[in-house]
């Protein structure tokens, strides 16, 4: 079989298996030891699993990983959240849908705390569509906000997905995470504009009823903030000692965590039970992520030893394709792929594909980071297969359909064609703030 | 607590972690599994553990670097030959139990109840397979390195690696062991009915 | 599309792996050239593929990959395999105080050749040649503040890793940090590290010259990490005798090319476009004297380490490889004026000295 065929065939392998519903790591790595196998001889297929689970594994700059889960974790069992989102609410709920811009914001300030954007909507869910609900607000408003608004989390460091991109396209990861920060923000903003915008147009989005009580109190206020302000200062240290070249992202990942567990034993928010099931989370989440992980590890390998890399990059060569066709090509693959499939295997399937193109091409690597990043967090909103909305639906039960949850997101969807756009015309949103560092 | 990934399951906490002993898939009916809860709890404490001392020897090491220019030497080493792969692996067999371990929800619900138990057969047997491909392999590499001492080169001395080899065809094995027993007690119980 | 590697009848096509990213010298130049030249002068019949970046191993499991013939070759550091090849190590963990890396490069590639069976017997074991040897070019610090003594490097963080780099750094005073060669540029930003010990070439490739303006200007040692040409042993036996032929001279072109190529022009090369364009200055060392003095201490310390850390592994007699080397070093130190910077001269006398005293059958 020659190059092409032997990548096309075990690309069909592998959604067959996907479809089969194998589990994600499993499909990978038995398509990569069949794929060896034919290329090579057993010997050797047999001689892949031997090696590269272990050296994927013990891996220095992959600890990024549970410590970022660690943070999360921490902060999402000690409670801070529940802080974060009553003091957001106090400060901005008197605005037009503001329970909604309150959990939008308060979904980026915990993504500020937490690597993965799932975590992010499933701890927003519980705090806020119950209290959204409880003031009247639309059902498809109240669970859109908090499954989209999750996806922030991805983008503000720290952020799992940019730690797996920096590794597997040998891309430095602090200029991956520094790069996030404006993307997200962006995001944010575009997002709260939106909600603001209808809620002024559709009152009944969101009824006046009970802002008062948001109006008044003036002292709850800052004592709200001032529960958060901790919460604030290590988030301002992770990303500050990230920025400004103190601590590796390992580093900051561990130290955010054992800062989060201080913050949390002072405030009397953690005992003993609550850290050791942070921890046992976190490792959980961890070995999942292994799990899929080294079947990736072993699939990238077997391209690259196919030789399919080469092809698509001389393909392109040879097309001499407009960046911009590129771009619009892999947005349509990723809208397509996000569909159907879990981020994790987009984001690892797609690496070996995409990124040779855009080496051809002399493309900013960051910046297809942060794009590859965006579209694998709208393929997290996205019917048929939604992480983030059968989440929200997990944690609302039966007040709210699925399919109100879906449509709640289109709004936020609508948003990120403009979001998008701007990402893309735009690499400097991506690439300015890395580029100060130097 | 989440990864960006998780099985399309729709449960209240994405992994399912929260709920250590109720609504699991296993639920406890499958008696052929039970005896095999002891090692997996033991494992997964052990991924706690190493949890906990790779984010308390990280710490240590950069506040002793930039506070006192005392770096905790061989952290690098230990952190990654030693808390990554016990995190990494561990888990593994705890996971199983809990179903976590991350698939893809496409077409299977448009499946008739036969067409869900072939395609639910299929899955498993194709994950055995592969579990067992690793157990074998990994078995075998942590034979050799143990034989070969194993070691890697840190500030100033040399770090036995060979041990956290074992990790590995153990995780599998497990996680092997866990599926076969399930899968026959499924067989039983479908005779059964 | 093209042919893929494997069981193909007329052109065999063997995969070369490097864990170097793509534009370095080695992969850019060195490895292309001769690749080239072999596909060339065996009408074809061999052809070696190249896959840069790590995409089929790391440095740790090329030897993995090599055995198991994932990769046909790769490029193989002993000193992250202490415990596989201790006898190699034992000449790759020496510090040479030379500045001259075809010297060192050399005598270092004649040790393990011709003078140590141990050697080329653990490789036989993990079913290896072991081919084109080099050393890197002296090791500088470089700091963010000027360094022109020992006392100024007290309590200075700086990256080292190994075992011999770091206790040479711990004997300044300073403190030796472990860091990746990536995770240092961040770190060098804000002060996590105030130096950097090694090779000019890094203020470049890794963008050190950004943070680093001072390099102290006295040479402390070259070490050997590397085999460039670690080929899997099936691979080398189903090589006809010619063929074998000319992949040892190729291996000694590789050797000088790196040698030269690599760790002379191009060393001087990066040293120009960091003064140059970023500012680098050169500080001269208040006492020379007292860096002279660290490096005798070191290499009293290091013969003494050196030797009980291979026993450790099991090396029979350490001692004699370590003086073997130092015996080679010295001979291609007389050699060495006649081949000056020129990568040929160099090849052929590595061929002469070195490979052609080798039977390529039972090699
Ligand atoms: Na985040
Ligand atoms: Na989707």
């Amino acid at each position: 079989m020659d190059t092409i065929t032997v990548a096309v065939v075990s690309l069909a392998v592998l959604l067959a298996l996907l479809a089969a519903k194998v589990p994600i790591g499993v499909a990978l790595g038995l398509v990569s030891f069949g794929g060896f196998w034919i290329l090579l001889n057993f010997d050797v297929a047999l001689s892949t699993v031997r090696t590269i689970p272990y050296e994927f594994s013990a891996n220095w700059d992959l600890t990024a990983i549970p410590m970022f889960l660690l943070m999360g974790a921490i902060v999402n069992q000690s409670g801070i959240s529940t802080a974060l989102f009553r003091a957001a609410r106090l400060w901005l709920g008197g605005l037009p849908g503001g329970l909604a811009v309150a959990t939008n914001l308060a979904c980026a300030g915990f993504g500020a705390a937490s690597g993965s954007s799932v975590a992010a909507s499933a701890t927003m869910a519980r705090l806020a569509v119950p209290e959204m609900l409880r003031h009247g607000y639309d059902k498809g408003l109240a669970a859109g906000v908090v499954a989209c608004g999750g996806t922030l989390a991805a983008l503000i460091p720290p952020s799992i997905l940019f730690v797996l991109y920096g590794i597997f396209a040998q891309v430095s990861i602090v200029d991956l995470l520094i790069a996030g920060i404006i993307p997200g923000i962006l995001t944010a903003i575009v997002y709260t504009a939106m909600i603001l915008i209808r809620c002024r147009l559709n009152p009944s989005l969101a009824p006046e009823q009970g802002r008062e009580e948001f109006r008044s109190n003036r002292r709850e206020r800052w004592t709200a903030l001032a529960e958060v302000w901790p919460l604030m200062a290590l988030i301002l240290a992770v990303i500050g000692g990230l920025y400004g070249g103190i601590v590796s992202p390992t580093e900051a990942g561990a130290g955010g965590a054992f800062v989060a567990l201080m913050i949390a034993v002072l405030q009397g928010r953690m005992k003993l039970p609550d850290f050791l099931a942070s921890v046992k989370d976190a490792m959980a989440a961890t070995a999942q992520i292994f799990f899929v992980g080294m079947g990736a590890v072993m699939y990238t390998r077997f391209l690259a030893f196919s030789g399919a890399g080469n092809f698509l990059t001389d393909t392109i060569g040879t097309w001499a394709v407009d960046p911009i066709l590129l771009v619009l090509a892999l947005s349509i693959v990723y809208l397509i792929l996000g569909m159907f499939l879990d981020p994790l295997g987009i984001l690892l399937i797609t690496i070996p594909v995409f990124l040779p193109m855009f080496q051809a091409l002399n493309l900013d690597l960051v910046w297809l980071g942060v794009i590859m990043v965006k579209y694998i967090e709208i393929g997290l909103l996205t019917p048929p297969v939604g992480f983030n909305v059968y989440v929200v639906k997990g944690v609302v039960g039966d007040r709210i359909p699925l399919e109100t949850i879906f449509k709640g997101c289109f709004w936020f969807l609508a948003c990120e064609v403009v979001i998008m756009a701007l990402i893309i015309g735009f690499p400097e949103i991506s690439t300015f703030l890395p580029q100060t560092m130097r | 607590m989440a990864s960006d990934s998780i099985s399309a399951s729709g449960r209240d906490t994405p992994s399912g972690l929260d709920t250590p002993d109720g609504g699991r898939p296993d639920d406890g009916h499958n008696r052929l599994t039970r005896w095999l809860n002891p090692p997996i709890r033991v494992s997964l404490w052990v991924a706690i553990l190493a949890g906990t001392l790779m984010m308390l020897n990280v710490t240590v090491d950069v506040l002793g670097r930039t506070l006192f220019n005392l770096p905790l030497p061989g952290t690098t080493e230990f952190v990654s030959a030693y808390y990554m792969v016990a995190a990494a692996y561990l888990p593994w067999a705890w996971l199983a139990l809990n179903d976590d371990h991350i698939k893809v929800d496409l077409f299977t619900r448009m499946l008739s109840p036969r067409g869900r138990f072939l395609q639910d057969l299929f899955a498993k047997l194709a994950t055995i397979l592969y579990l067992a491909i690793f157990t074998w392999q990994a078995w075998i590499m942590a034979i050799q390195q143990t034989e070969k001492g194993e070691v890697w080169e840190a500030a100033g001395f040399y770090v036995a690696v060979w041990p956290t080899r074992w990790l590995l065809p153990f995780a599998g094995a497990l996680m092997l062991l866990y599926l076969v027993l399930r899968l026959v007690g499924d067989a039983l119980r479908v005779r059964r009915s | 599309a093209a042919p893929l590697a494997s069981d193909d009848a007329q052109a065999k096509e063997l995969i070369y792996g490097s864990w170097l990213p793509q534009a370095e010298y080695t992969n850019a130049v060195a490895l292309p050239t001769i690749f080239e030249e072999i596909k060339k002068e065996t009408d074809g019949e061999i052809e070696w593929r190249l896959v840069p970046g790590g995409q089929l191993a790391n440095p740790k499991t090329t030897f993995d990959a090599v055995q198991n013939g994932l990769m046909a070759a790769g490029i193989g550091i002993p000193s992250y395999v202490p415990n596989l090849v201790p006898a190699s190590n034992t000449i790759y963990g020496t510090v040479q105080f030379g500045t001259n890396p075809v010297v060192a490069g050399a005598a270092a590639t004649e040790t393990l050749t011709l003078d140590c069976p141990e050697c080329l017997a653990e490789f036989r074991k993990i079913n290896a040649v072991p081919l084109a040897g080099w050393t890197v070019s002296p090791y500088y610090f470089a700091c963010r503040e000027p360094v022109a003594s020992m006392e100024e490097l007290k309590g200075k963080r700086v990256r080292a890793t190994g075992v011999g780099n770091t206790e040479l750094v711990g004997m300044t005073g300073a403190t030796p940090v472990a860091a990746t060669l990536v995770e240092a540029v961040s770190l060098l930003q804000r002060g996590g590290l105030d130096c950097t010990f090694g090779v000019v070439e890094w203020l470049r490739t890794f963008g050190y010259a950004d943070f680093v303006k001072n390099l102290t200007n006295y040479p402390l040692g070259m070490t050997g990490p590397a085999l460039g040409l670690l080929i899997n042993r099936d691979v080398w036996d189903d090589f006809t005798k010619e063929e074998k032929i000319l992949h040892l001279k190729k291996a000694a072109w590789f050797s000088a090319a790196q040698s030269i190529g690599q760790f002379i022009d191009n060393e001087k090369k990066a040293l120009e476009w960091a003064q140059k364009e970023k500012g680098l200055k050169l500080i001269e060392p208040t006492d020379a004297g007292e860096f002279k003095k660290l490096t005798e201490d070191f290499d009293k310390i290091q013969r003494q380490r050196n030797i009980e850390t291979a026993k450790g592994f099991g090396v029979k007699d350490p001692a004699a490889i370590i003086d073997a080397y130092n015996k080679n070093y010295a001979k291609w130190e007389k050699l060495a004026p006649e081949i000056g910077t020129d990568i040929d001269k160099m090849a052929e006398m590595v061929w002469q000295e070195i490979y052609s005293k080798v039977d390529p059958d039972s090699f």
